[in-house]
């Protein structure tokens, strides 16, 4: 029962993904979808991992032969941000299977690095942070639509767990709403799977719950440590904002703690509502 | 012999896969396109195809068509004396398309293989299993549309170590597919879609814009004119295509409007169709693990293809330029057939297997902990991730909350969204489980996805064995079997113009369609064309009828290709 993915292929471990293949379209032959469903899928299973497997052999003697320069170093200026520094996931697509052997589709990673590095992220995550300042979610969700470079795929997908990750650490003075929260995942593309994703999911969990507005009176001194290579960015954001945050309307972020504590007040106005008309008939 | 079947929102085909490969079968009309649309005359006798579409205009409370929008759901339309079901349309039009096959075989086929858009649900799938039913057939298997396109195209082209993506805009749905050819293998790595969202929404855009710019009301609109409007939009949205303006001309309550639209109005007015049809795209590519550049092909299927704003977007998302198919209306057909010859094992097909995915991700609600004694309710939990090879069976284990709980509730849901309430429920099954601390009372829950869609889900107690089942085939707002037979009987005894009738009763539909939509001089001549083919046809004479309906065919092609006004 506890054979290995290679044994059910019927071949030796190996990288090359072509003889993989070819292993199993062999099999396959003997093993047909609609015949045998748990040989089928035995098989299958097999091969994916396989694949996976192979791929990432591959990967690690690519990344042997490579020089082994330090990691790329982070340029001061803010309009080249470092993406590498603070998450590194970064560039690979997010995906990949966590379970299994990472990055389903590591042929990815290489190419949307490059791209990224030519991408300016401070420059657009701050035109992104004024949309979320001053504009509903409709035009967000417009402004993203129409943003040119955001058709490029590798972009997109590299660029999604910075934007929640510096919208989280930017929360406060950003105070983007849920519409806001929404848009940005539905634009992404934030499923149930990616949602937990370890390089998504405490950015998401930390703007889901709005928690920023719980640390209301020491916000800035309280925030967690911004991760190397964002300072820049946090400055840019301080600068722009001038002063202290815009004000909130005093009830946004209150609004359900007095429902909660004063919700009794609705039954007494209903009680006496019921008795006075129970009285004057 | 079992045959493939295109059952469209716009048009459907039949076909079989022969010695030479796959061979579609053309309608009474000579056409290979018999256009979904039904019709019932006075009295009583069904139209299907061209005569109905036609009669869509002249007789719109007594004919339908985009009706495959409605499969799933039990919405009934009247026509005549009784009232449809979108399944019992569509078995109409599959036993139109019989009716064909048989006369070019020489037998009535009794099994197909039908094909339907990759993002159908689970009630969609049933809905065209029965119509195939109801239409006497029996469906040895349901074939993803961009699948059967993809099929087709990699094996007549001989595509080998490839990876293609198929963009198949119909006139109801999108579908984006990528697949892989190697082998002999036609592997599907990943289906996205919007079910909602065809050529159809492309036409409705144009008619609201044109009702607006005229302070035109809908509900004021006589069916008549309606159906015109809708006829016009369509024309424009084809002319469209290929030419950089269209004019088009209504008549409403006597008055004529003129009808503009250009290139850059066009685009403007279907940008947030074009935006719909991003993500899917985007999907696909994400769960394939593939960038623009890995593909060996982008291939675009359906009639709707040839609008240039799908190939724009195409190219800006992927950085290449999609490739057209050369009779994108035929491709989902002629994958059909292959589907076909694949299950009757023809011999030229005996070496290729193909495997499909199952488009959603399907899974539970669930309840997680935050830490701190904090939970968050109603969370998605996929067991089955999205396009997972089918068939596949994947199992996870689940706990009670609290110590005191005394069943689990697993509600079954299909969808991305992380919040279960976004997603669609498919229902719910109760688990008793034992007395004890909650993190030993695990229930083991399998989800089963076969290959024609159906899911079963099984919930195993491991303390105690008892188990669960939800087979979701079941529960379902669908037909009971005695309704199924009734309808059957029903449907069976709903006559039909002989088949070497109906070339004459498809012309004079048109020839009544022109008249309906012409004014003055025009109309006149429509009436006299009419008047001299019906004098023929009381003459029953074939040859002279024959003559006299080209004759006919031709007067009208040249009256409707003048200008507008």
């Amino acid at each position: 029962m506890t054979l290995s993915a290679w044994e059910v292929l019927g071949i030796e471990e190996t990288a090359d993904s072509r003889a993989i293949r070819r292993a199993y379209a062999a099999r396959l032959k003997a093993t047909r979808p609609e015949e045998d469903a748990t040989a089928f899928q035995l098989l299958t299973d097999a091969f994916e991992w396989a694949c996976a497997d192979a791929r990432r052999l591959q990967n690690e003697q690519a990344a042997a032969e490579r020089p082994s320069a330090g990691p790329p170093s982070t340029e001061p200026e803010p309009s080249v941000p470092a993406p590498d520094a603070p998450l590194p996931e970064l560039g690979k697509p997010l995906d990949a299977e966590p379970a299994p052997a990472d990055g389903s589709a590591p042929a990815t990673a290489d190419g949307s690095e490059g791209e990224e590095r030519s991408f300016a992220f401070g420059p657009f995550f701050e035109a992104l942070a004024e949309e979320i300042r001053k504009r509903d979610p409709k035009h967000l969700r417009a402004w993203l639509d129409a943003h040119p470079e955001l058709y490029s795929l590798e972009l997109k997908w590299a660029l999604t767990p910075h934007v929640f990750d510096t919208l989280a650490h930017n929360a406060s003075v950003l105070d983007p709403h849920r519409g806001h929260l929404e848009t940005l995942m539905h634009f992404f593309g934030v499923d149930a799977r990616l949602r937990r994703h370890p390089a998504l999911a405490p950015a998401l969990d930390f703007l889901e719950l709005g928690q920023w507005r719980e640390q209301k009176p020491a916000a800035s001194s309280q925030k967690a440590p911004m991760p190397a290579g964002w300072e820049n960015l946090a400055n840019v954001m301080d600068e722009s904002r001038q002063g202290p945050p815009p004000p909130r309307k005093p009830l946004q972020g209150t609004w359900s703690e007095n429902l909660a504590n004063y919700w009794w007040v609705f039954i007494v106005l209903m009680v006496i509502g019921k008795l006075s008309a129970f009285f004057s008939q | 012999m079992i045959v493939g079947i295109d059952l469209g929102t716009t048009h459907s085909l039949i076909g079989l896969h022969g010695d030479a490969g796959p061979h579609l079968i053309p309608n009474a009309l000579g056409k290979l396109l018999t256009p979904s649309a039904v019709s019932v005359d006075e009295d009583g006798t069904l139209l299907v195809g061209d005569a109905a579409l036609d009669r869509l205009i002249t007789h719109p409370q007594s004919s339908v068509a985009s009706f495959k929008r409605w499969m799933g759901s039990r919405r009934e339309t009247r026509l005549g004396q009784r009232a449809y079901l979108p399944e019992e349309l569509s078995a109409l039009v599959i036993r139109s398309l019989l009716d064909d096959a048989q006369a070019a075989l020489g037998s009535r086929p009794r099994e197909a293989v039908i094909s339907v858009p990759a993002y159908f649900s689970d009630a969609q799938r049933r809905a065209t299993r029965r119509a195939g039913e109801l239409a006497g057939l029996r469906v040895e298997r349901l074939i993803n549309e961009p699948t059967a396109a993809a099929l087709a195209y990699g094996l007549a082209e001989r595509l080998d170590e490839a990876h293609v993506l198929v963009l198949d805009l119909g006139g109801g749905t999108f579908d984006v597919s990528i697949l892989e050819l190697f082998d002999g293998v036609v592997k599907v790595h990943a289906s996205a879609g919007d079910n909602f969202l065809g050529g159809d929404d492309f036409t409705e855009a144009i008619e609201k814009h044109w009702l607006s710019e005229h302070h035109l009301r809908r509900e004021a609109l006589k069916p008549q004119e309606a159906s015109q409007l809708r006829q016009r939009a369509e024309a424009a949205k084809r002319q469209l295509a290929t030419s950089q303006s269209t004019e088009q001309a209504l008549h409403v309550a006597g008055k004529a409007y003129a009808l503009r639209l250009d290139e850059a109005g066009f685009d403007q007015l279907v940008a947030p169709l074009v935006q719909r049809m991003r993500s899917p795209i985007e999907r696909a590519m994400r769960d394939a693990g593939l960038r623009g550049a890995d593909l060996a092909e982008v291939v675009m299927v359906g009639g709707a293809s040839r609008m240039p704003q799908l190939s724009r977007l195409a190219a800006r998302l992927l950085g290449r330029l999609p490739l057209r198919h050369v009779a994108p209306d035929e491709a989902i057909a002629h994958g059909a057939c292959v589907a076909a010859g694949l299950k009757a094992r023809h011999q030229a097909l005996e070496e290729i297997i193909l495997t499909d995915v199952c488009p959603h991700s399907l899974g539970v609600a669930i309840s997680m902990e935050l830490g701190q004694g904090l939970r968050s309710h109603g969370h998605f939990d996929p067991i089955i991730e999205r396009n997972s090879t089918v068939p596949v069976s994947r199992m996870r284990e689940y706990y009670p909350i609290h110590d005191q709980q005394t069943a689990i509730t697993l509600r079954v849901y299909q969808g991305e969204n992380p919040w279960a309430e976004n997603n669609i429920a498919l229902g719910a099954l109760e688990v008793p489980v034992p007395p004890g601390a909650a993190d030993e009372r695990g229930v083991d829950v399998r989800f089963t996805y076969d290959i024609n869609g159906v899911l079963q889900v099984e919930a195993r107690v491991k303390k105690t064995g008892i188990v669960r089942e939800l087979l979701l085939m079941q529960d379902d707002g669908g037909l009971t079997e005695e309704e199924a037979r009734q309808r059957l009987a029903e449907l069976a005894e709903l006559k039909t113009h002989p088949r070497d009738e109906q070339p004459n009763i498809a012309a004079l539909a048109r020839a009544e369609r022109l008249y309906t939509e012409s004014l003055g001089e025009e109309r006149r001549q429509v009436h006299a064309l009419i008047v001299d083919f019906q004098a023929v046809l009381a003459t029953q004479d074939k040859t002279l009828v024959a003559r006299q309906r080209a004759a006919l065919l031709q007067a009208l092609d040249t009256l409707e290709a003048r200008e507008p006004l």
